[in-house]
């Protein structure tokens, strides 16, 4: 058995070679130094071959003791390698000291969220939280379920409300891209039985040229709850929780009168101008409000399309602009910057 | 729709006080939308004095101007005026010097051609009044001479948007009723407007309906002996002004009186210019032509309405008059036309014609029976009033059977519960409430039972003007819309939170990993060229064409997510943000199959340029080929997706692959079934025409195919206790076999206690042989390592790996 092989020796060796790599003063130094105790045959590895010869007990203790002595050095090794590597030596002394302390840190880039998807998961999230579960649909849509189902019948006016894009006509029947995810709510109400409590989020298409408020695809997430018993407080209670979440616990909102073919009666949900707070100003047309989102209680006729009883069951339904919430939220003034992926826009998210 | 605040006071009723700003505040919670206010600029019009032009000579320099006497009551005026319409005894609007007009001016007495101008007389555009500089404003007799402007035109104009089921109120008097009963004022209906003509048995007007499908109420009125160069008074013409119709002649102008008011489009023809004695409604014939009012020549196609005579075709029915039948003002003998057209064929003939008129307007969103008469009635006897003449001829041609299903769907009526109004609403109703909404609304209302108010089961038969009240849900809304949605309370849905989050789970991962490795999210069009499509291969068969896209640049949908991320490489180069543009979309693309269209989610991925840390401390990471490996290694590392890489693919007819030409380098990720699961490439610079130093590279990984072998599930690996064992190891090859290879063969060295770890940490090729440099890392899960068994395992991978001409290198 070595003789030197205890704990007072090891430590004694493990001293002495940060000591040494304390005072070294060039890489060659260091590298020596490494050979002499923890190369392959360095002092202090070789103990591990002898620790054979130990008692159990012992040679757990020895074991790991040798084991955090060579991982100390290795540390000392490396940090002092890489002050010999790096333009400044001898950490922070001298009379730059002050300076070099308050130097910038490394500015590293960080990958980031677009800020659509953000707003989007924000949006998603409140509703799950809420018991809404997600259902998709294809943005390939048909007529029937895109609007005659929808209670908007052919050559009617509302249909203009949502000037549609059709493919080209070399399918067994007429394709459009959907004007709204509320395809997805007849999907739904045609496949499963109420309770419904479902949240439509997707892309939705319409003719439109681009400009600053204007684009031919956005993004939407219309809700549909329908139930025995599911009431038109039940639809304001769930959106102003909604802008609550989204705008702010002091948000102010209203609702108003509105149109939709498939919803009776129908409302759109305006909130306190984010810009003035209700003062009045360009933004809100001096109303002192803005839209955000349009709903309604599901029109009976809706329900009869889709085989429910409409005397037994009834419904909410409601569609927002994912780019108008984060518009109004973090107050950008032009719709395209969504789409243009200027690094400089979506890194400020 | 443009409406005079004005107006609608005098139609709801002058004595009820009922101010501006309550109409402004009560429409939108009716459902009118205000989109715009114009108000008359006080402050000019107050600088402005009623005159009246006492004597008009020509200017003595100047051909086109006029000199003018004028008087407001007490002084006369020597003015210099250019417009063409001013005549002696006109009553006109003048500004003295001083005064401040439209556009900031202030006028000044002047030298004009040697003449002094005394002030000077306004158009309607220099009072701000509305957009028409073509003369001087002509008011009339009714204005007090001296007095100012801003006493008697003081009004505001107001834009709505009205919804597209209201057809109703497509007219100030409809818009007056709603307020009528929103401030709950009492409604008068007007009761069979035409009954006079009816009872007065006058011989019929010749009308033939070709099919009720096209129009399904026709009625005409012959005037005789009319007079069409008298002068309207000035609020009529007024009024069209500032509401953006230009007053032409007094029938023009009546007609569009009466569509303002009543909201109901009507026409007027000349009687003398028609053929024959008899007005046909029918659908036109392919390519028949016809030259509107508005001077334009129309080709129609065959389900366009047309009216004619026995000869040609006189009007494009509810869209604008033919030219060869209008009335001018020699015109004595008319035929007024109210009538009630097929919205959907008004609707498809004003698109295809490409035409809006403010009869297309009102007609394709619906018309009334009800409407349609009081329009015919209004017309008749404003003409009579304000323009002579005698009915001589009339005629009511109408769909009985429509008619009288209206009728009967009327004494039917809708059964509304109280009980489910409220379990609607969600709010306590109050029958007397209801009662007087009902009413007011000008439905009628049956129970039955003793007490009203104790009655909770109503019949409502609502009013003829409101065939869009068919449910009992068309009810609570109109109560909502009176009583205002501020009085519905905020509740929770009674099952609210039974959470059952069902969130895309693989979605999320990615997004969260792609951006841990610093790369940014992009959302890019779904739409794209059809150059843009041409990456793809095969893509004339794949790809989906839009019938009406907005521009060429956005005529398909897209094939592939690269053109996308190519454009917001050059957006970003060209903004020289940084050296490093690490990009990746999670998106749909869109291709047809058996005739089907197929909607795949795929990722992006796109990176080019330099992790280069603009800093004091250099850092600097070239992205290349294997940085782009890395990432999706990476990617399917930490989502447990287990892989093989090739250079090819066997089966992937599912895949939509990149054209080869358009890629310098690509290399395929496959899952066990040899589907493709993702892709690594360099592009082709020069088929993209990319301008810009460096290699671009894109990854595309398939979220299809991914998902069938993903599992939400993670499971914990106990952290081993053991220390490691480090060795390099550096191996020559000379023979092609992939890395894969080697790293399985050394794979299959170890036994399932032992967990290694290979990094390569040095490659290079000398002449014919490869020289790699491995650094491995051994642990066991159960014990410390000795460094002779590790020997062992080293042993035998050097001997397994000979087999492949693989030795260890030799210093």
């Amino acid at each position: 058995m070595m003789k030197n092989l205890n704990e007072e020796y090891i430590e004694k060796l493990t001293q002495q070679c940060l000591e040494e790599i304390n005072n070294a003063t060039s890489l060659q130094q260091l590298e020596s130094i490494r050979v002499k105790y923890i190369g392959r045959k360095g002092e202090l590895r070789k103990f591990f071959e002898e620790l054979h010869n130990l008692d159990l007990e012992k040679k757990r203790q020895i074991g790991s003791l040798l084991n955090t002595s060579i991982r100390h050095i290795e540390e000392e090794l490396k940090s002092k390698i890489t002050k010999f590597k790096s333009s400044l030596t001898d950490s922070f002394k001298g009379e730059f000291a002050n300076l070099e302390i308050t130097l910038p840190g490394v500015k590293f880039s960080l990958g980031c969220l677009h800020p659509l998807n953000k707003i989007y998961k924000e949006i998603i999230q409140i509703f799950l939280n809420l018991g809404f579960n997600i259902e998709e649909g294809p943005e390939v849509e048909k007529e029937e379920y895109n609007f005659t189902l929808l209670n908007i019948p052919a050559d009617h006016p509302a249909r203009d409300m949502q000037d549609t894009l059709y493919l080209l006509d070399e399918f067994e029947e007429k394709l459009l891209l959907r004007t709204h995810t509320s395809p997805v709510q007849i999907r739904v109400m045609l496949s499963k039985k109420p309770p419904i409590k479902s949240i439509m989020p997707g892309r939705v298409y319409r003719h439109e040229n681009l400009d600053a408020s204007h684009l031919f695809n956005f993004h939407q997430v219309e809700g549909l709850m329908v139930d025995k018993g599911v009431k038109l407080s039940d639809l304001k209670g769930v959106l102003t929780f909604f802008a609550k979440k989204i705008f702010g616990e002091n948000i102010q909102s209203r609702f108003r009168q509105s149109y939709f073919p498939f919803t009776e009666p129908s409302l759109e949900m305006d909130i306190q101008c984010l810009v003035c707070r209700g003062e009045g100003c360009s933004v809100c047309k001096n109303s002192g409000f803005v839209e955000i989102l349009g709903c309604g209680m599901v029109h009976p006729k809706v329900l009869e399309n889709v085989g429910i009883d409409y005397t037994k069951y009834t419904g909410f339904a409601f569609g927002l602009g994912v780019e108008r919430i984060a518009m109004l939220k973090y107050k950008i003034d032009d719709i395209r910057l969504f789409y243009e992926n200027d690094l400089r826009f979506i890194r400020q998210f | 729709m443009k409406l005079s605040l004005n107006w609608l006071k005098e139609l709801i009723g002058r004595q009820n006080n009922i101010t501006d700003q309550d109409i402004i505040d009560a429409l939108p919670q009716l459902g009118y939308e205000v989109e715009g206010i114009y108000k008359f600029d006080k402050e000019v019009l107050s600088n402005i004095k009623v005159v009246k032009i006492l004597k008009v000579e020509k200017h003595p320099n100047a051909d086109k101007l006029s000199l003018c006497e004028v008087t407001d009551g007490k002084n006369i005026y020597k003015v210099v005026c250019g417009a063409p319409n001013v005549t002696q005894n006109m009553i006109a609007a003048y500004v003295p010097a001083g005064g401040i007009i439209g556009g900031g001016v202030v006028v000044k007495n002047k030298e004009i051609r040697g003449v002094v101008s005394e002030g000077m007389l306004c158009s309607a555009k220099e009072l701000k009044l509305y957009e028409d500089h073509s003369g001087i404003l002509s008011l009339d007799e009714s204005f007090p001479l001296g007095e100012t402007l801003d006493k008697h035109l003081d009004d505001t104009v107001i834009e709505i948007s009205t919804p597209a089921n209201r057809y109703d109120c497509l007219g100030h008097a409809g818009i007056a009723k709603e307020l009528k009963i929103k401030f709950n004022l009492e409604v008068t209906e007007h009761i069979n407007p035409l009954s006079y003509l009816e009872n007065k048995k006058l011989p019929f007007f010749n009308v033939k309906i070709s099919s009720y499908d096209l129009c399904k109420r026709y009625i005409a009125i012959n005037m005789t002996s009319i007079n069409n160069k008298v002068k309207l008074p000035f609020f009529i013409r007024f009024r069209l002004n500032i509401l953006g119709l230009r007053s032409i002649n007094p029938l023009v102008d009546i007609s569009n009186y009466v569509m303002l008011e009543v909201g109901h489009s009507i026409h007027i023809f000349d009687a003398n210019k028609l053929y024959g004695d008899k007005i046909i409604i029918r659908n036109a014939k392919e390519k028949e032509k016809v030259i509107a009012l508005d001077g334009k020549t129309y080709e129609l196609s065959s389900d366009c309405i047309v009216i004619s005579d026995e000869q040609k075709p006189i009007a494009i029915g509810g869209i604008i008059g033919a030219e060869n039948s209008c009335v001018e003002d020699e015109t004595t003998n008319i035929v007024i036309e109210s009538a009630v057209f097929n919205q959907s064929k008004i609707r498809l003939a004003r698109k295809n014609l490409n035409i809006n008129t403010e009869a297309s307007y009102r007609f394709e969103r619906g018309s009334s029976f009800f409407l349609c008469e009081l329009a015919a009635a209004k017309a008749y006897q404003m003409i009579e009033k304000y323009c002579g003449g005698e009915v001589v001829k009339f005629v009511d041609e109408k769909d009985m059977d429509y008619y009288n299903e209206i009728v009967s769907f009327n004494t039917n009526g809708i059964k509304v519960e109280l009980d489910f109004l409220e379990s609607l609403l969600g709010i306590t109703v109050d029958p007397q409430k209801f009662i007087n909404i009902v009413q007011n609304l000008g439905g009628k209302i049956k129970f039955n039972g003793e007490n009203i108010l104790t009655t909770r089961s109503f019949i409502v038969v609502p009013p003829l003007t409101r065939q869009d009240i068919k449910f009992p849900a068309d009810i609570a809304e109109e109560i909502m819309r009176f009583i205002g949605y501020d009085k519905i309370p905020e509740t929770l849905p009674h099952n609210i939170f039974e959470i059952k989050n069902n969130a895309d789970v693989l979605k999320e991962k990615i997004v969260t990993i792609l951006s841990s490795t610093s790369l940014n999210e992009v959302i890019n069009y779904s739409l794209c060229s059809a150059k843009d499509n041409e990456v793809v291969r095969n893509n004339e068969n794949l790809k989906i064409k839009l019938l009406n896209p907005v521009s060429n640049d956005y005529s398909e949908l897209r094939l592939s997510l690269l053109s996308g991320l190519i454009r917001n490489l050059l957006v970003n180069y060209n903004n020289q943000v940084d050296t490093e543009i690490g990009l990746f979309e999670i998106g749909k693309v869109f291709y047809k199959a058996d005739k089907k269209t197929v909607e795949e989610e795929k990722v992006g991925i796109l990176i080019y340029g330099k992790k280069e840390i603009l800093s004091w401390k250099k850092i600097v990471l070239e992205y290349d080929f294997y940085y782009a490996i890395g990432i999706i290694e990476k990617l399917f590392e930490k989502l447990n997706i287990n892989y093989t890489k090739n250079l090819s693919y066997k089966s992937s007819k599912e895949y939509l692959l990149l054209n080869e030409e358009f890629l310098s380098k690509i290399l395929y990720f496959l899952n066990s079934e040899e589907e493709i699961i993702g892709f690594v490439s360099e592009l082709n610079k020069e088929k993209f025409k990319l301008k810009l130093p460096g290699s671009v590279f894109y990854c595309e990984v398939s979220l299809n195919n991914l998902r069938k072998s993903f599992k939400k599930d993670e499971i914990f690996d106990p952290i081993v206790k053991f220390p490691c064992v480090f060795r390099d190891l550096c191996i020559v090859v000379n023979r092609d076999i992939s890395y894969q290879q080697i790293i399985k063969t050394m794979y299959s060295c170890i036994n399932k206690d032992i967990i290694l770890d290979v990094t390569l940490i040095d490659y290079y090729q000398k002449e014919n042989f490869l020289s790699l440099t491995f650094s491995l890392k051994f642990q066991n899960k159960t014990k410390t390592l000795t460094d002779e068994e590790v020997d062992l395992i080293i042993k035998e991978m050097l001997e397994k790996l000979s087999k492949y001409d693989i030795k260890l290198r030799e210093k």
